[in-house]
This record gives C-alpha cells, structure tokens and sequence, in this order.
C-alpha cells in the first residue's frame, strides 16, 4: 500500500543492529514497542517519545524495535539519531524488501527481549496514555488487547469502509471485534510465538488468537490521527478484503468440518441444476415444448455437475482432516488440577 | 491466496499424549458447562455408584469455561476427594472438545464418558463394566425411555439413527446418549474432533472394535437448560456422508471414490444409451438432417460431462491415497481382538 523507496545499496545488515539476546535475557523486560516502518516519512522520534514517557510512567521497562521493512531514506538517519541518543533501548531490523507487518511482527518477536508485545503503527495513531490501560488489561489475565478507535477521526468515507468490513466480519465469525483495521495492540509474547502468521494475516491476529483459544479483550481507545490512503480505494484492495473474509470464514467456521462448507456450497449448485432440469421436464411433458435444442438443458446439467464436484472437494477435505486430526487440538487447557 | 493461511487449531504442549500408560482401572469423564446446581448431586451419584466396586478410578471433570460458579463449586468437591480432577479450559469450546480433552487426560483402563446434566444416571456405571467384562470393547448407552419431547427430540434423532445405521451398517439405536464406555485401546485410536462424539461407537466399530449397546436410565432434566435442539437435518447429512468415508474407507479412500466414478459412469452410459437409442428412433423418422444433429449433440455433450465427473472423482480418489500414504495413517494396525481374549 506504501509506495517503495528508491532502493540504494547501503542498507545495513540486520543482523548486525539487532543481535539476538542471550535466552536467558528473555522475559527481562516489561515491553517491546514494534514499530514496522513502511514509509520514509515515518515519526519514529514522536512514536518514541510518546509511548516510551507513557512506559516510564508507568515504571515499565522498554525497548523499541524499529523493522524497516525494504524501506530507509529519512527515517533511517532519525533512528540512527535515536540509536546514539537512547541506546540499547531502540534497536532495528531491516528487510531489503518489503515483506509486510506479519514479517516484520515475526521478526521483531524472535529478537524481542520482553515479555509483552506492544504493535504500534508508525505515527501516533493512538492517545498514548491508553497503553497504561491496556498493559493492565493484561495484568489482569488477558492474553490480548485489542484496540476499538471510537471515536474516530479520520474522514467519514474511510469510517464507513471500515464500519462496514467490521460488520461484515463479526456477522460472519460471530465475534464482537469492532475495529480489526488498527494495529495498536498489546499482546502477551506466548501468544505470538504459537500463533505463527504471514501475508495479510496481520489484520486478523486478534481472531486468530481467539481461535487459538485466547483471551482477547477489547479497549476503547481515543483516535488521534489517521495516515494513509483517502475515499476509495483500488479494486484489488477490495478483492483481497473479499478474499480475507472468505480465509477467515473457512477457517473459522469449517476447518474441522470441510464438507459442511462444500457440501452446502455443491448441495446448493447441485439443488439449482435439478431444479432447472425439473423446470425443463415440466414444460417439456406439459407443453411438449423441445428442451433439446435449449441451452438451458446444457446449463442444468453443467451446474449439476459443478456441484457435485465441489462436494468431491469437501469428501478429500474430510479425509485430510481425519488423517490429520492426531496433530490437531481443537482446545487449549487453562489448567488441570490434579 | 485464501489458501495459504495455516491452519489455527493449537497444538497443546501442556497435555499428556493419548498414549499414556494407564494406572488406574476406571476414568469418568464428565464435560461441564453451567452445571452449578447439579454438581454436587453428580459427585454423589457417581461416587456412590463407583466407591463399592472397588476399583481404582478418577473422575475427570472438564469446565468448559462456565460462567455461573460452577468452577468454585468444582474445587470445593475437589477438596474433600482427591479422585477428582479438573481440567479448565481457556474459553468455551462445547461438549466434544470436553470430551476430547477428558480422553487425552485420562488414565484409566476404561474410559466412561457422561453428561454432566444429571439425565444420565450413574447408577448404570456397573451395568456398562460388566458389558465391558463380557468382552466388548465399547458399550454405547441406550436411552430406551427418553425424557425427552417426542417431535423436537426424539423424532429427529430416530430418524438420524436409522439413518446412521444404514448407512454404516452398525445398528446403535442411541448415538446421542453421551453415557458411553470405552475400552482404553479403543480411546487411543480414535480421533476426537469437531461435533463427532455421537459417532464414536460406529467408528470404533470401524476400526474392529465389537460395539454393543446397553439400556439405561434417563431422567427428565432438572436443573439448567438443554443445550442444544433440532434444526439441522442437512449437517446429519453431510457428517454421515463424511463418516461413511471414514469409517469404511478412511484406509483405502480410492474404494469409495471408485464406486463414485463408476456410478457415473454407468449413469453417463444408460444415458448414452437412451439417448441414442431411444431418442433418436423418433427423429430418424424426421427428414430433416439439422433436427437429428442436434440431439445427437446434446446426448453427446450431456454423457461427456457426466463422464467427465467420472474421471474427476477417480483423480480425488487417487488424491485421497495420496494424503492418507503421506500421513502415514494406514500404517497404524485395526484394533486386534488379542485383547479381548486375554480379559
């Protein structure tokens, strides 16, 4: 969604910024702040400051992690400044390409030293002073937190779209997530090394995580400004919306039980051809009209088809998920008291 | 790209594998949600139908996240009798989840599951060890005198019944009864996922388990409400579709979808054959050629797309052979009766 950076050839090694800490450093801290940085332009120092003073306040320990993913330019020297200014506090990792924030999550986690994830977009987007609320959520035994912008400031058109695909998730996974579209959460670490995501994933690790079997709370938090794109957006972002929230259906729904999901599907199509045939045979044996000539004989036995193919689908589905069911556990447990 | 996502079921690190070696003679299980009222009189019953059989037992009790106190009202029991055990879940998963979950922490060299809602009688524990004793491997309660309304429970599920016994082959007239009991080597095969608990006995029975059914008691329900009701003929449908292919043919999937393709076949043929035949009799009779041209293209093109089906559901079928060799499933043996004889 960014637009890329020129890209030069004096990007730093990852490696080199961002050593992995001894194991046993793991847990030291309080808080990981990542901050993904997808434009040159990003406010590193403002995110910075904004919620490092709230973690102060708050007595936590911090770090940031900075992820360039495949980007550099202005916002490169700035960290560089906040490297020398704040120390081991702020450290980086750096893609030569764009890999997306699941990636850059990913990554951020493997080298992280804390014990609770902070994700923060590249700019202030939220009231920082909400943090202490939601790193209390966690104390009080969430496993996630996810944030609710409300109310929101950004133009009305953008909160409709989001308004709408909301909507349209929570009608469809029967979960009361209002606002997936902001990546200000508070998650704990073990939930992040379990739940392993790429790709466009990101948008829906506080489902995932439910899924998982998770606590996941939602706060409200007050929107200070929204970045990115205005209106309307490109028709291949409307696609892949559609498409997320069929993955998402599927797997929330019918992974245990793929012939539900294909079976409806190929039962409907299956039920339609029939039905067009016995609309067919009707007027065929009332009004002797001729069918063969008809296209829609040829449409009938076509959909028949169709569907009954797509109920083969669900029958392999069901022998994958059998064959497969030892490694999988639909629950996690809490506790057993012995 | 919709395809891409992993599959999010977790994987419990936490849990002791299935395979465990039993130490005990006997595990309950019993699934709670919202039972608060009626837990201390389950304890009661169970722990007076199972102390004078002096056995060795636990009694597993999954909270499946009840909200109403029924986890306190839990811990209180576990405190005057250490043959409780209480597992918790994170959040509500539903009763096969529980009983799942019940399976995988069990010891016990036979496994009893029940309800935790009071209609399932206790009592009936060592009726269903004696069962076991005669040299079963899983005794399915059978609620012969249903407490139940007759149209919106008992109707539906008669029907479903039948209908899982002709299909399966294995007659258990009470799949819905959650009393059940279960040898060990029996709960180690089966895989427990999804709404699949009412289909354990026939799927065991699948896998060479010898199956039998016992009456027992029902009891109007007292406390609580019913959790769940009628309104879904068609997911019956599409499961025993499924269990079909599971049962009978979760070694050799090519089998079942063989006899698929070649329904099709012989259903493309005969119509081939009317079609030709029958069809175009009366239009030779026509003179004009186009007329008996195009019903010869429409036989033609409606045989090949049912032939078509056929040469597709033979390739899911090789596709089928080809997950379950790569999972390695067929390598595990079929329950042997070796068992059996031994006890």
């Amino acid at each position: 969604m960014f637009g890329k950076e020129t890209q030069s050839t004096d990007i730093p090694v990852s490696s080199q910024w961002a050593p992995v800490g001894p194991p046993e450093l793991v847990g030291s801290l309080d808080v990981t702040v990542v901050v993904p940085v997808q434009s040159g332009d990003a406010e590193v120092r403002q995110v910075l400051q904004a919620l490092g003073e709230e973690l102060d306040r708050h007595g936590r320990s911090w770090e940031m992690i900075f992820v360039f993913d495949g980007v550099q330019g202005e916002a490169w020297t700035k960290v560089e400044a906040l490297r020398e200014e704040f120390g081991r506090r702020v450290r980086t990792i750096v893609f030569k390409n764009a890999f997306g924030e699941s990636v850059c999550l990913s990554a951020a986690v493997e080298k992280s030293l804390a014990r609770i994830i902070v994700t923060s977009p590249q700019y202030v987007q939220i009231d920082p002073v909400e943090l202490g609320d939601m790193l209390d959520e966690i104390d009080r035994g969430a496993d996630f937190v996810a944030p609710w912008r409300h109310p929101r400031v950004d133009p009305l058109l953008n909160r409709m779209q989001s308004v709408l695909f909301n909507m349209v998730i929570r009608l469809i996974i029967g979960m009361r997530f209002h606002d997936l579209n902001c990546y200000f959460r508070v998650i704990r670490r073990e939930v992040l090394e379990d739940v392993v995501i790429y790709g466009d994933m990101y948008r829906f690790l506080p489902v995932i995580a439910f899924r998982r079997g998770y606590r996941v709370v939602e706060v409200k938090v007050r929107h200070l400004q929204e970045w990115g794109h205005a209106g309307f957006f490109g028709f291949g972002v409307y696609v892949r919306r559609l498409l997320d929230i069929l993955a998402v259906m599927f797997l929330t729904k019918f992974t245990l039980k793929p012939l539900r999901f294909f079976g409806t599907l190929g039962g409907v199509i299956t039920l339609s051809g029939v039905l067009l045939g016995i609309y067919l045979a009707v007027g065929k044996l009332l009004n002797h009209e001729g069918i063969a000539g008809s296209p829609l004989l040829l449409i009938a036995v076509l959909l028949i088809v169709l569907g009954v193919q797509i109920i083969g689908f669900g029958l392999v589905g069901e022998i994958i998920i059998f064959s497969q069911a030892r490694n999988l556990k639909e629950y996690r447990i809490e506790r057993i008291w012995e | 790209m919709a395809a891409a996502y992993p599959v999010p079921i977790a994987s419990q690190r936490d849990t002791p594998p299935r395979t465990m070696p039993s130490t005990l003679q006997l595990s309950i299980v019993v699934p709670i949600f919202n039972e608060v009222q009626s837990l201390p009189i389950l304890y009661k019953q169970i722990a007076a139908a199972v102390v004078p059989l002096k056995l060795t037992w636990e009694l597993i009790l999954v909270d499946d996240f009840s909200t109403d106190g029924s986890h306190e009202a839990l811990l209180e029991l576990r405190r005057d009798d250490p043959h409780l055990r209480i597992v918790r879940f994170s959040r509500n998963y539903g009763q096969t989840a529980g009983l799942a979950a019940g399976f995988d922490v069990s010891r016990g060299e036979v496994v009893i599951t029940m309800d935790g809602d009071l209609q399932n009688d206790p009592a009936d524990i060592p009726a269903m060890l004696d069962k076991l004793n005669e040299g079963f491997d899983v005794v399915a309660g059978w609620r012969k005198s249903r407490q139940d309304g007759f149209v919106l429970r008992r109707l539906p599920s008669i029907c479903a019944n039948r209908l899982i016994a002709f299909v399966t082959g294995v007659m258990i007239h009470d799949t819905g009864c959650t009393l059940k009991a279960f040898r060990r080597d029996v709960v180690k095969r089966l895989p427990i996922y999804a709404e699949q608990h009412r289909f354990l006995p026939v799927m065991s029975a699948g896998s060479g388990a010898r199956v039998t059914e016992l009456v027992v008691n029902h009891r109007p329900r007292v406390y609580g409400e019913s959790k769940y009701g009628i309104g879904r003929a068609w997911r019956v449908l599409l499961d025993l579709m499924a269990i079909k292919l599971i049962v009978q043919f979760s070694q050799r999937p090519l089998r079942y979808f063989g006899v698929l393709s070649l329904v099709f076949m012989s259903i493309g043929a005969i119509f081939a054959t009317a079609g030709f035949f029958g069809g175009s009799s009366p239009s030779s009779e026509v003179t004009e050629n186009w007329k008996v041209h195009s019903w010869t293209n429409i036989v033609l093109s409606i045989s090949a797309l049912i032939w078509m089906l056929m040469v597709f559901f033979a390739l899911l079928g090789l596709l089928a052979e080809l997950v379950v060799h790569a999972s390695g499933m067929h390598k595990r043996s079929a329950l042997t009766r070796i068992l059996n004889e031994q006890s």
